[in-house]
């Protein structure tokens, strides 16, 4: 009986700490900001942040800009990549191995590098800008705004689309295709009727995902939108570049936020519990050599989507190595930006990869335990941590930002300017997805392993060293080296957390292409693509998959 | 010397919903005893809470006379084999056997003994260094109890261990089990819904519904002299006929079945009455075709088996029932081709309305 108190002890001890972690560093900075929202310069409650937000247009018109580029760049994204899932489902497509590892190094780098990449291909003096302005005699502007954003996220997103369906038409059966076609069903028809419905949920699924990451992204209609308004980029020049520093009106923003990510989730939720088909191919569809005209449209479609998603890479790659004149790029090539980079930016450099090591651990140590505790030590508590801790999830990356920042800017939790709060961003946003993925590997385990280990004689926590523990290693594993990645690509809450001291690669990129010094920005983002290429590379070695878990 | 068990007034609860319901029973050392009942009638839960995975509410579970009841999982030297098996998937068959040992602290070169032995007993030590994913079921199976007995348990559990396997295997690993159950001798509780598997491995069996233990006999007892209407259905399939006790006699009864034909029961009948309404069952085979008089009815469906004809037979009062007789001669009779039925008084079993079984007198109790 004493050894059973004692097991117990430790459980509650770890739901302890995880629980005041939770709400001294999520629960307690978001209901500031909250509350901040309702307070007036006097600190009474008023509303009047609200009304200011609705009563101009200038404000609204943020609402709708960020509906507007997501809504299109889903559509978008979702079409290409689902013609580009079923034509590679269907048609064998020569040097499939190379597209798809191209199509993962271009998922994994950081969103804002392809609208840098875009600004510098056909900008305003765009390479792509200034041949058709020749060749027509054309005077044309580059590529900003509305469409500048919604060409940058719909290419970012095919390969997401693409890998959610294709993962769903794996699990569809020849044999439904064979019997619709057996039927009298017509190609097109076959693909609308029988493939598209039973695709649906993932589609939609897949659809939401790719609505919330555009909602919330920061760095792209910042680089790209050029004045063209979305709602993370005015709840950033109202915290940062204001003289003011309206707190409560941007806490105001954040909070119109978080409402449109929390339905947007909602919806979500609701849509792939109602709507999943289950589907288990015993005869996947396996692709069919094809060939005249119909085998060259797939291809050059299959080929010019993959060519779109790594230009970006590609522009990089090419500027880092271009002799540069201050901030202008000349004739030549030469490592002077690595130069620069290292020399100038060498704190940002080895900041990222501690900061970065630093809160895997952290996140490994805090997912597995709370994925341990809500699935094996089921009761009211770890319930309500079940649900608290997907909460992050729907807190956009710039709202998380400030919350962090106006909850401990002050004594006794000074941590603005801190290493901390730049951790503390990276945990909080990547902990939702350690902790599901540590529960789902969990529940894949049958109890029964661990009840043969505890009738074998094992003690519950030798059961967990030796069984269990092991048995969850591999996958944990290789969703660190995912969350790394989102980690070192993180820009949404870093951009109003760091200062000059704990600036990491994404923010010295960022601030780099503001000041349009390509250069480095270039040799900085080659640095940063090498390092999640590799580790992406590593993922692939250990979990001999050919793809990544998205989502 | 093997373990003696005695499970006295159990009592399980999962919240409101009494699973378990004041079970006594006492399972005799180096007995191979199984719990045989559907799904939901609490089998498995009263195997758990042997094993000590189900906590005990009431009553007491005791191993040789010591009450176990507190006493953690691994601290009650049991081997269990598991119905997924639960083999460890990170490691090879040899660690999975070795395990158990580890946790015992035993030397490094006797656990390379006794688990080599074990291996070679469940006859898979060439299989030794090969990883679980790289097993067939039955492999598994055979790494399950090896690891379970390499332990030398006390008591060794089994929850429906051979459900995942196909039916051939199924026949190849239950003698396999009983063999070795025999060999060594440990008293063994085995769970399964499969009564043919219960027949063939069990010493004695326990049939249980909801929660409750139905009755508790040899295998030949409980199918033969089933104690009442469900065991008698859930053991082997039981043909059921309506019928009123017409005539009581010293060493049985006369009971009149449908219009007109009667049988003579040889059966207790202290507690009977004429006039009494009661239910009369046959085994498939226990029933024949007869040439003269009988129940009237008419083929609904035949097939041949090989061994046997199979019929199913409809009587006028639109009782259904099923017939087997030996095919080693003789022709299949035609669906639809009237025939008349003749009980095997002998082997027939007489309910009252409350379907428990009169006694029968004579036999049955070997």
């Amino acid at each position: 009986m004493r050894k059973k108190a004692k097991k117990l002890n430790f459980w509650n001890v770890m739901l302890l700490i995880a629980c005041f972690f939770f709400l001294i560093f999520f629960i307690y900075p978001v209901a500031n900001i909250l509350k901040e929202s309702m307070l007036d310069k006097s600190g009474s409650f008023s509303l009047a942040a609200f009304k200011k937000f609705w009563s101009r247009k200038y404000y609204t018109s943020a609402i709708w800009n960020s509906l507007a580029v997501s809504s299109v760049s889903t559509i978008f994204s979702c079409i290409l990549g689902f013609l580009f899932a079923y034509f590679v489902t269907t048609v064998k497509i020569r040097g499939m191995n190379l597209v798809n590892t191209l199509l993962m190094v271009s998922f994994v780098s950081p969103p804002f590098i392809g609208a840098y990449s875009w600004i510098v291909l056909a900008g305003r003096n765009g390479v792509l800008t200034s041949l058709l302005n020749n060749l027509f005699h054309t005077r044309l502007n580059g590529i900003y705004g509305f469409w500048g954003i919604v060409l940058v996220f719909s290419v970012k997103m095919v390969p997401l689309v693409y890998l959610y369906v294709k993962g769903a038409l794996k699990n569809m059966d020849n044999s439904l295709l064979e019997a619709a076609e057996n039927m009298g069903g017509r190609r097109w028809g076959i693909v609308l009727k029988i493939m598209m419905p039973l695709v649906m949920p993932t589609l939609l699924a897949s659809m939401l995902l790719v609505f919330m990451r555009c909602f919330a992204d920061f760095g792209t209609p910042m680089l790209i939108g050029e004045g063209y308004r979305t709602l993370p980029v005015l709840v950033y020049n109202t915290f940062v570049s204001d003289v003011g520093k309206d707190v409560s009106f941007a806490a105001a923003i954040s909070v119109i936020m978080i409402v449109f990510t929390a339905a947007i989730f909602l919806i979500q939720r609701y849509v792939t519990s109602k709507m999943t088909v289950e589907m288990s191919a015993l005869h996947p569809v396996s692709p069919r050599k094809e060939s005249g005209a119909k085998n060259v449209l797939v291809h050059a479609y299959v080929y010019f989507l993959t060519f779109m998603a790594i230009l970006p890479l590609l522009v990089i790659f090419y500027n880092s190595f271009q002799k540069t004149n201050g901030i202008m790029f000349v004739d030549g090539f030469s490592l002077d930006s690595y130069r620069k980079a290292f020399d100038r930016m060498g704190t940002a450099i080895v900041n990222t990869f501690t900061y970065s090591t630093i809160a895997i651990i952290i996140i490994l140590i805090l997912g597995v335990t709370i994925g341990y505790l809500t699935i094996r030590r089921k009761n009211a508590l770890t319930g309500m941590l079940d649900t608290v801790v997907m909460f992050p999830y729907i807190v956009p990356g710039s709202v998380m930002g400030i919350a962090l920042l106006v909850a401990f800017n002050k004594r006794p939790l000074l941590l603005t300017g801190t290493a901390v709060i730049m951790l503390l961003a990276y945990i909080l946003r990547r902990l939702p997805y350690t902790v599901r993925s540590s529960a789902g590997f969990l529940k894949q385990i049958n109890p029964s392993i661990d009840e043969a280990s505890l009738s074998l004689g094992a003690t519950s926590f030798t059961t967990l060293r030796s069984i269990t523990l092991p048995m969850m290693a591999p996958g944990v594993i290789s969703g660190a080296l995912m969350s790394w990645i989102t980690v070192v690509t993180e820009l949404s809450s870093t951009i109003f957390l760091n200062v000059t001291a704990t600036q990491t690669l994404t923010i010295a990129i960022y601030t780099e292409v503001v000041r349009t010094n390509f250069g480095t920005a270039s040799a900085l983002s080659m640095i940063l693509c090498a390092s999640t290429t590799v580790v992406l590379m590593i993922f692939f070695k250990l979990t001999g998959k050919k793809e990544i878990d998205v989502g | 010397m093997s373990t003696e068990i005695i499970l006295k007034d159990l009592i399980k609860k999962f919240g409101d919903h009494t699973v378990i319901q004041d079970l006594s029973a006492t399972i005799q050392r180096g007995e191979f005893f199984t719990l045989l009942g559907s799904s939901g009638c609490g089998k498995t839960t009263l195997l758990r809470m042997i094993a000590g995975f189900n906590s005990v509410e009431s009553g007491t579970i005791s191993f040789n006379g010591r009450i176990i009841n507190d006493m953690q999982p691994n601290e009650r030297n049991i081997g269990m084999v598991f119905q997924n098996y639960a083999i460890f998937p990170h490691m090879n068959a040899f660690d999975n056997v070795a395990y158990g040992l580890k946790q015992r602290k035993i030397a490094k070169n006797e656990i390379k003994q006794r688990v080599m032995e074990a291996l070679e007993v469940v006859k898979i030590a060439d299989l030794a260094e090969r990883m679980p994913t790289n097993m067939s079921g039955g492999q598994q199976q055979r790494v399950a109890l090896a690891r379970a007995l390499v332990i030398k348990p006390d008591v060794l559990l089994m929850d429906e261990p051979l459900s995942n396997l196909d039916a051939k295997l199924r026949i190849e690993m239950r003698s396999a089990i009983r063999g070795l159950q025999q060999e060594f001798g440990i008293t063994t509780v085995y769970v399964t819904h499969d009564q043919e598997e219960t027949l063939a491995v069990s010493d004695r069996i326990a049939v249980m519904k909801n929660g409750e233990i139905q009755q508790i006999g040899t295998p030949e007892e409980v199918f033969r002299t089933p104690s009442n209407l469900f065991v008698a259905n859930f053991i082997g399939k039981a043909n059921a006929f309506q019928g009123e006790i017409e005539e009581i006699s010293g060493n049985g009864m006369r009971i009149r079945i449908a219009d007109g034909t009667s049988v003579f029961a040889s059966v207790q009948n202290d507690h009977a009455s004429t006039g009494q309404q009661v239910t009369v069952t046959a085994r498939p085979n226990a029933i024949m075709f007869a040439k003269d008089s009988g129940i009237d009815a008419v083929i609904r469906s035949a097939h041949f088996l090989g061994m046997t004809y199979q019929y199913t037979v409809e009587t006028m009062q639109g009782i259904t029932a099923e017939v087997q007789s030996d095919a080693a001669y003789g022709t299949l009779c035609s669906v639809g081709s009237k025939v008349k039925l003749e009980l095997n008084e002998n082997r027939i079993n007489v309910f009252d309305t409350e379907e428990r079984a009169f006694a029968k007198v004579g036999s049955g109790n070997a």
